[in-house]
């Protein structure tokens, strides 16, 4: 990329707030960072590994809260509405980030910042208001304990409707480990704990307005791309299927390719997917779709059920539903409405309550450990009560909350069938018949996610792939998905979906900011984001060892036994040669470490000094 | 019937394209502040409240009666402000009963919704096909 200053695309100023002084400054966004990690994620990070201490408790002053937006956030550039949050951990104790849509990241920019880092912890509870360049740290006694719509509707009352807010729900206040950021009422994002290290803050929301325009070098070539993309997807014969059911409609697709979980992943077929399928929630639920910030493609499925109002997607029908054994559309969808409300993970949640349930199932909870809650499989009722018992951590539900690592170090059995890795609970794909997407959750630098890489569509396409090519289209497709999408700021759906071409963001990039960027150099980018994310987890954790990078046992060694897969497993022996090869084409030694020279090629001598300083020496 | 937008709130997925090509065709800009169409959403007490703000030309407009300097005039139907006339003291964003116009820091004259030139924008890149130009 070419050694220019970016003329447009930032708004050049990064927010930093200090609740433990009660004061913000505002900074230069240095142009390093925005030359060599893009935004997003890649701000993430670098600011993480540059500004905060090794081996820091991640629900302690000393953590860092980031949210950040990328270059192409609040442009009009189709689906540029992300916004992404990270921090240290307090689940895996690595890195987390997650990306979130809505209009909180537009909002940010249009207020004048490429990302808000909070510091500190407040002694009492507070919001962040932000406003046009300002900033105020406002009292939030009153919104303490509240649940997410609550919350989010007290502060657009008092501050516009126009305003953007981001909080957190009783689950964060609490410091469930898999508590979450949530904004516009379920758009949520932070899996891994942002939102009880928020809660461990003191910092129940923050509360955005902006009125101010981005700078952007070419704006006229950016609305004739963007005119261009909505037509074409607005034409294409996918738009009619995906904006009635959106994600939804992947629940029948997992169930016929055996990937769905099914009882804490036990099973790959759901004998009664049909009845939590898309289509119900089409025919039953659903009340009006509704998109994030420049989503031609809108596929927010806005359910009605009752009373309540609720958002559902494939995640948590299938990990709240399938995985759980329950197949009561109405029961899922109430049970996902919980979860947005107290702001928690319904991934995580899932798969807590599917492993709890297993372990009921075989005795090694009773009901005297539950409190007479009968956890079982299909019990919609018990995994109600379950979920008020984790929020407000009472009884069983406190171990609950601190997630599936802290189930297995209660119940050593448990280690068998706990389906996570890094500490970070598997999401709902099962993968007793995708190596590669095994690998991709293995490998992903947040620990199990399917954000970096859902690689099962192409893996399951194409059975025939070596190895060899499986695994250099997974790191590709990491590249693109966690390198380029977590850090342009825009959605990926658009390209996942519909095949939008890639270069339609490369070419967005060159006018929004003026700089003459490559794919090549968004690869470049992306190789940098993923090693500076391992030394970060190298750092934190001290060392490192090739069984971080492994999948749950249960994929290895317990074959499918129904469905049209029956008896599929993975070969530990394949899996074995994949992270060889995946550790190889990173440039990373057999055990998974970077090696200086993949860094230096990578214009990262400063992590290799960052690691030396906390006595960490990477192999040459 | 007078010229104007109307947006159906049930098909609106508030996804701000409209604001967004808006503010590039009047101000050039990339600022969903400066548009003369305003979508929100909330959900208040388990409902769900979608609210478009935009200019319904009305007639005679109260935005106009409202002017002391008579820089709101009505020209074929279209409700517009003179911006050599207008002083930015924002009376007729006040007098608005749908709030359809907004006063923008650095911004003197209040931003509305001019129609275009009789083939609007927002129309035209609504991926729902929510917002209709129903002309005179």
């Amino acid at each position: 990329m070419s050694q220019l200053d970016p003329k447009g695309g930032y708004t050049g100023k990064i927010l930093r707030v200090d609740l433990s002084r009660r004061k913000y400054r505002i900074e230069e966004t240095p142009r390093d960072l925005m030359i060599r990690f893009l935004g997003g994620r890649g701000f993430i990070a670098k600011i993480l590994l540059d500004e905060t201490a090794p081996h820091i408790d991640p629900l302690s002053p000393d953590n860092k809260v980031i949210f950040a937006t990328g270059p192409l956030t609040g442009l009009p550039v189709a689906g540029s509405g992300k916004c992404v949050v990270g921090c240290k951990s307090p689940e895996s104790g690595g890195y987390c980030d997650g990306n979130f849509g809505g209009y909180f990241g537009p909002m940010l920019k249009y207020a004048g910042f490429d990302a808000i880092v909070i510091e500190g912890r407040s002694e009492r509870p507070v919001y962040i208001y932000v406003e046009d360049g300002q900033c105020e740290i406002v009292n939030a006694d009153d919104l303490w304990g509240s649940t997410t719509s609550v919350c989010e509707t007290t502060l657009k009352e008092r501050h516009g409707r126009e305003c953007a807010v981001a909080c957190i729900g009783p689950a964060g206040e609490n410091l469930v480990k898999y508590a979450n950021v949530i904004h516009d009422y379920g758009r949520a994002g932070g899996r891994p704990g942002v939102g009880a290290v928020l809660g461990s803050k003191k910092l129940k929301a923050i509360v955005v307005r902006g009125t101010g325009e981005i700078p952007v070098h070419d704006l006229d070539s950016l609305i004739v791309m963007l005119r261009d993309v909505v037509r074409k997807l607005r034409d294409s014969q996918f738009y009619d299927t995906w904006t009635r059911q959106g994600t939804m409609v992947t629940i029948l697709w997992s169930n016929e390719n055996s990937c769905l979980p099914v009882r804490n992943f036990r099973e790959a077929v759901f004998e009664n997917a049909h009845k939590i399928s898309g289509e119900v929630m089409e025919k039953f639920l659903k009340y009006r779709t509704r998109g994030c910030f420049a989503c031609p493609t809108p596929c927010g499925n806005l359910c009605r059920f009752g009373k309540h109002v609720v958002e559902l997607d494939y995640e948590q029908v299938a990990m709240l539903g399938a995985n759980l054994g329950i197949d009561d559309m109405l029961h899922v969808a109430y049970m996902v409405k919980l979860s947005d409300e107290y702001g928690m993970d319904t991934i995580s949640l899932g798969n807590v309550l599917g492993l709890a349930m297993e372990l009921y199932e075989r005795g090694l909870i009773t009901s005297e450990d539950t409190g007479g809650v009968e956890l079982r499989f299909g019990n919609a009722e018990a995994a109600t009560q379950m979920i008020e018992m984790i929020v407000h951590r009472k009884g069983i539900g406190s171990i609950l909350a601190e997630g599936v690592a802290k189930l297995v170090e209660k119940y050593p059995e448990a280690r068998k069938f706990a389906m996570q890795c890094k500490n970070v609970e598997i999401s709902a794909y099962n993968c007793h018949i995708a190596p590669g997407m095994a690998l991709a959750y293995a490998t992903s630098p947040i620990g199990a996610h399917h954000k970096d890489a859902w690689f099962i569509s192409i893996e399951l396409k194409n059975p025939d792939m070596s190895i060899e090519e499986k695994v250099q289209k997974l790191i590709w497709m990491q590249n693109i998905r966690g390198g380029l999408f977590e850090c342009i700021g825009t959605c990926r759906l658009q390209w996942v979906e519909f095949g939008l071409d890639l270069d339609y963001y490369i070419r967005a990039l060159r006018a929004a900011t003026g700089l003459e960027i490559t794919l090549s150099d968004l690869m470049t980018i992306a190789e940098r984001v993923y090693n500076v994310i391992r030394c970060y987890w190298i750092r934190e954790l001290g060392h490192w060892k090739r069984e971080y990078d492994y999948p749950p046992q249960r994929w290895f060694e317990e074959p499918l036994t129904s469905g049209p897969r029956k008896g599929a497993r993975i070969d530990r022996e394949t899996y074995e040669k994949m992270l060889q090869l995946y550790y190889k084409y990173r440039g990373w030694t057999e055990d998974g470490v970077p090696r200086k020279e993949t860094l230096r090629k990578l214009g990262l001598e400063d992590i290799i000094e960052a690691l030396r300083a906390s006595d960490i020496e990477l192999p040459d | 019937m007078v010229p104007r937008i109307e947006v159906d709130t049930e098909r609106c997925v508030c996804c701000h394209l409209c604001e967004l090509v808006c503010s590039y065709r009047h101000f050039h800009s990339v600022s969903t502040s400066r548009s003369g169409i305003r979508i929100t959403f909330t959900i208040f007490k388990d409902d769900v409240l979608v609210d478009a703000r935009v200019c319904r030309h009305c007639d005679p407009p109260y935005c106009a009666r409202a002017c002391e300097y008579d820089a709101i005039v009505v020209n074929n139907g279209i409700v517009t402000i003179l911006g050599d006339r207008c002083t930015g003291c924002g009376d007729c964003v006040k007098a608005c009963p749908y709030g359809a116009l907004r006063k923008v820091p650095n911004v003197k004259v209040p931003i509305k919704c001019d129609l275009c030139g009789g083939d609007p924008e927002c129309v035209k890149v609504c991926p729902t096909g929510a917002i209709r130009y129903v002309s005179a």
